[in-house]
């Protein structure tokens, strides 16, 4: 995952936002250093008021930074956004549109507010299954299908780099399946889309990579395998001892916990270790199962509160 | 180009605009309306009656008294050239003081008992609604973020929103004023009624400076509108001048204060002349001074630009650099 400076889809560096209201401060963004290779899905992951919104915002002119640097394809926003945000499609936060045209009224006035043909609305209706509503009034849309025009409105440009806040907001299940499998073929066909998503499992399906946030800071990046490769293996262990067994495993260092018809097993590389060490002592293992972890519980234990890590890389440093 | 384009587009797509816009055409059709009713051609009824009240009048003993005063004296009464024959005619009233209106001229239609005013503050007010509820929809349905996206040069997107206002308002009252005139001259050419040349200049004039009021207003309550980001709020704000700024004007501890006030700048940009009592100014006896005090159509136009100047000038200003 090492990758040139310019070959970097987006980068941040030292990003901070400072909003004030009523006379107070809020940090929403604290020194964030991001940074997204070109093709596939990146996962943009953090708890609520984490700075994610306040950073896609940044990146894509809307907010102004209070302090430090943020590049889009190589090229600084502040001075060059005109020209990279044609690159760009993006729905942040909910789907925003004017309730009283229809919706290809609304994606028409984006397209030619650059000079697009109509077949890229057209084309971009088809994408998200909404041609036979462009029709209808917005404010007529249920949510799922306002979220399919704000995907709409994204795709217009043909985008090297497609940000989604939160795309599957209110869909159904079917519809979450076609937008996921477009998100994924998007990344597949070498565009970049950097996906911010409550929906844990679902980033964990679609996304090649993701950067975690909490508290405005970048707490975690790499590959998904990467990172849930770092995590300390846990085992389920099902003996006829327990008690014995916990004791031996306690004694070999092994954190162990106990539930009510097995063990968790924490703390060693490889399951073999167990089943030699209880095997040693006479406990043989009647079930032995890795635990694998998941990018939720990862996610989890990254960001709850008053842990304070230090940001953890799949990167080789 | 291509942004006025989208952005005249949305804003003759957006309802609430097509709904002032056929208010304000509605307006001044009910107006039309109005002044042909109230100019209506007297009736033989009408013309016996005036007569009959002129009559009676004229037979009244401190008519009559005033009559007999004037001929011993004409010269007191009517001025060094008056005679004695014409004491009666000059005090006794005739029958066209009785008749129960007047009949239809230009001049009185713009004049500030007619409805020409009316209608052109009528307008402009539904024009600075447009104005403000054009800004102000792009920002309560957050459609800006994504036209934000589209096109990240806020001082390009604020002047082609900002030129689609002036356009459209401009539109909107020229057909709302200038159908307005065209149903009064045509009434007035249907009941064989003279048009002077001074008094087609004159509403021709008004109209102009009508449309120009129009797209100040609508262009300032849009800007105002780009900082507040709220209608309700911009609307709510210039009430609040209007009326306080009255209130104000009249209590400001200086002379001449009328000066400043929005309703005499307004009169005095749209009549075509505008005396206003300034209660600020206080003469003494004997002083060479008066309370009525004339504004200009340049003292107007200069006093209500600089207030467009500001707002335009704070609102590129704060959308260019704003937080969306």
């Amino acid at each position: 995952m090492n990758h040139p400076m310019g070959d970097l889809v987006i980068e941040t560096s030292g990003l901070r936002k400072v909003y004030r209201s009523g006379g107070r401060r809020i940090v929403a963004v604290d020194g964030l250093d991001l940074r997204v290779p070109p093709g596939g899905v990146h996962g943009f992951l953090g708890p609520n008021g984490s700075g994610k919104t306040s950073t896609i915002k940044m990146l894509l002119g809307l907010v102004r930074p209070t302090k430090g640097q943020m590049s889009l394809f190589g090229l600084q926003v502040r001075d060059h956004l005109p020209e990279v945000i044609n690159r760009v499609g993006a729905v942040v936060e909910e789907p925003r549109f004017v309730p009283t045209f229809s919706g290809r009224k609304n994606l028409s006035l984006l397209a030619r507010s650059i000079g697009l043909p109509r077949s890229a609305v057209d084309s971009a209706l088809n994408q998200v299954g909404l041609r036979d509503r462009a029709k209808d009034d917005y404010r007529g849309y249920s949510l799922g299908m306002k979220q399919r025009l704000a995907i709409a409105a994204a795709l217009l440009k043909g985008p090297d780099l497609l940000i989604l806040d939160e795309p599957t907001n209110g869909l159904d299940p079917a519809g979450i399946q076609s937008i996921r499998e477009m998100i994924r073929d998007l990344g597949e066909s070498g565009v970049t889309v950097l996906l911010s998503s409550h929906i844990l499992a679902e980033v964990q399906q679609v996304c090649h990579s993701v950067s975690i946030v909490g508290e405005g800071r970048l707490l975690a990046s790499g590959n998904v395998e990467d990172l849930l490769g770092e995590k300390v293996s846990r085992t389920r262990v099902g003996v006829s001892d327990p008690q014995g067994a916990r004791h031996f495993l306690e004694a070999a260092g092994y954190a162990v916990t106990r539930e009510p018809d097995h063990l968790v097993v924490e703390g060693h590389e490889h399951p073999e270790q167990i089943t030699r060490l209880l095997a040693d002592k006479g406990v043989y293992v009647q079930e032995l199962t890795a635990i694998r972890p998941t990018l939720e519980s990862f996610f989890l234990e990254l960001t709850r509160p008053g842990k304070d890590e230090p940001a953890k890389s799949g990167e080789t440093p | 180009m291509r942004l006025l384009a989208v952005e005249l587009n949305r804003f003759r797509s957006r309802r609430a605009i097509a709904l002032l816009a056929l208010a304000a055409v509605l307006v001044a059709a009910v107006l039309v309306g109005a002044t042909a009713w109230q100019t209506r051609p007297l009736s033989k009824a009408d013309h016996t009656d005036a007569t009959a009240q002129a009559a009676l009048e004229g037979q009244r003993a401190e008519i009559q008294q005033q009559v007999r005063a004037c001929r011993a004296d004409p010269k007191s009464y009517l001025g060094p050239s008056a005679t004695a024959e014409k004491c009666a005619d000059a005090l006794i009233p005739g029958p066209d003081a009785y008749f129960p209106r007047d009949p239809l001229t230009l001049r009185s239609a713009l004049s500030a008992s007619g409805l020409g005013l009316p209608l052109a503050l009528i307008v402009i007010g539904l024009m600075v609604i447009a104005g403000s509820t054009f800004m102000g929809a792009d920002w309560s349905s957050g459609s800006l973020t994504n036209q934000l996206i589209f096109e990240p040069r806020r001082p390009r997107l604020w002047l082609a929103k900002a030129a689609a206002v002036v356009i459209g308002c401009g539109l909107i009252t020229l057909v709302a004023l200038g159908g307005f005139w065209l149903g009064v001259g045509a009434i007035a050419q249907a009941r064989d009624i003279t048009v002077s040349s001074t008094e087609v200049s004159h509403v021709v004039w008004h109209v102009l400076r009508g449309v120009a009021l129009s797209m100040g207003a609508g262009l300032g309550a849009f800007a105002l509108t780009a900082v507040f980001r709220h209608t309700v709020a911009t609307l709510a704000l210039l009430f609040i001048y209007s009326v306080g700024g009255e209130l104000a004007v009249n209590l400001l501890p200086f002379e001449g204060a009328g000066r400043w006030s929005v309703g005499n700048n307004t009169f005095g940009w749209l009549a075509t002349h505008h005396r206003y009592f300034d209660a600020t100014i206080t003469c003494t006896p004997g002083e060479r001074c008066t309370s009525m005090q004339v504004m200009t159509h340049l003292e107007a136009g200069t006093f209500l630009g600089i207030l467009l100047l500001i707002a335009v000038m704070v609102s590129l200003a704060w959308f260019r650099r704003s937080d969306v």
